[in-house]
């Protein structure tokens, strides 16, 4: 059984290409982070306000698991939130 | 039996209805939780009784307070100046007085004793209660002159929870975070919380095509708030919304990330 059947599937050597891309990927865009300990966190309030490591204009990071893959500008796509994209990353 | 239970006071008692509410929810409250035949009714009076024989003590910022043996306990727990140590003598206070030392004596003989937890207590306890517990008092000393007598007791955490309320007098007692022990342990353990104003699904190809200006829409209106991202890690119990200070962007904590208890009074 087991010959059949290898000598009926065609070896394959790569993955094709079509199939990775048809693969259905999340991109997450953040404004930005703030450092702090879990005790100022746990002190955090309604009302209170955390200034983020970037400056207003600063482009947002488009994040691919994580990895920062492109950056842009927020903007407003009727009501939704959206994002041009101003930068892709080099590496 | 009389015992002298002498504490601070920032003022004269019966001129702080605050003060004076405080105790006498404190002596009612005490009793209830460690007198175990404590009916509220003679707590009550008992109470009263208490309040009225605040008496000034010499210097103007310190009273002497005499009340029979259970009643001196539960008003010297009501008085500020406190001393409390883990049993790992981190966060070491000394400069203490009689109420916790009372309290934790009331706390072990009522209660029950415990061999772990917190160390409770402090100075100008009571000589009877230094007696009592005369292996575990400390003598403190400022160069070679003794200034002091401490005494150290463990309590369970409901005797430390009771003794918060008591240094929170009349007040209501401030609402806990929900973190628990190990979150006290990790509260200076530092982490990155993170804006995710939104995220979109597209194929990996289309990922390989993106080009600058494109526009990616994202799933997030621009009225909600959004979630906290701590490590990359989505947290929906937290919301805040972002706003601009200056020309720095912020986060505007709309509900906080951690549930809230509120800690009980009976």
């Amino acid at each position: 059984m087991t010959s059949k059947m290898s000598r009926e599937i065609e070896p394959i050597v790569r993955i094709r290409p079509a199939i990775i891309e048809g693969v259905e990927v999340a991109i997450e865009a953040f404004a930005g982070a703030a450092r702090m300990t879990i005790g100022e966190l746990s002190a955090l309030k309604q009302g209170d306000i955390v200034a983020l490591d970037r400056s207003i204009g600063s482009d947002v990071e488009l994040r691919l698991n994580g990895v920062v893959i492109a950056t842009g500008e927020l903007v407003a796509v009727e009501e939704m939130f959206g994002v041009r994209i101003t930068a892709i990353a080099s590496e | 039996m009389t015992l002298q239970v002498r504490s601070w006071l920032p003022a004269a008692a019966l001129s702080r209805p605050a003060l004076e509410a405080a105790v006498m929810w404190l002596v009612s409250a005490w009793a209830r939780d460690w007198f175990v035949d404590g009916s509220s009714t003679s707590i009550t009076a008992v109470a009263s009784d208490a309040v009225t024989r605040f008496d000034q003590w010499h210097g103007g910022d310190a009273w002497d307070i005499r009340f029979d043996e259970a009643s001196s306990i539960a008003v010297g727990a009501a008085c500020g100046g406190h001393a409390e140590r883990q049993v790992t003598r981190r966060d070491q206070a000394l400069l203490a007085h009689a109420g916790h030392a009372a309290i934790a004596d009331l706390a072990e003989r009522f209660h029950h004793r415990v061999s772990s937890g917190r160390m409770v207590g402090g100075s100008h306890a009571p000589s009877a209660l230094m007696q009592r517990h005369s292996e575990r008092a400390h003598q403190f000393m400022l160069g070679d002159r003794q200034i002091g007598w401490s005494l150290l007791i463990a309590c369970d955490d409901k005797a430390v929870i009771a003794l918060r309320r008591a240094i929170g007098g009349a007040n209501a007692p401030p609402a806990q975070l929900a973190l628990g022990t190990i979150g006290q342990a990790l509260e200076s353990h530092m982490i990155d919380l993170g804006a995710l104003v939104g995220s979109t699904r597209i194929l990996a190809g289309e990922v390989a095509r993106l080009a600058i200006g494109d526009v990616l829409v994202l799933d997030r209106k621009t009225s909600e708030t959004l979630p906290y991202v701590i490590d990359g890690q989505s947290i929906s119990s937290g919301r805040l919304s972002l706003r601009t200070d200056g020309d720095k962007v912020t986060f505007c904590i709309e509900q906080p990330i951690l549930a809230t208890v509120e800690t009980s009074r009976s």
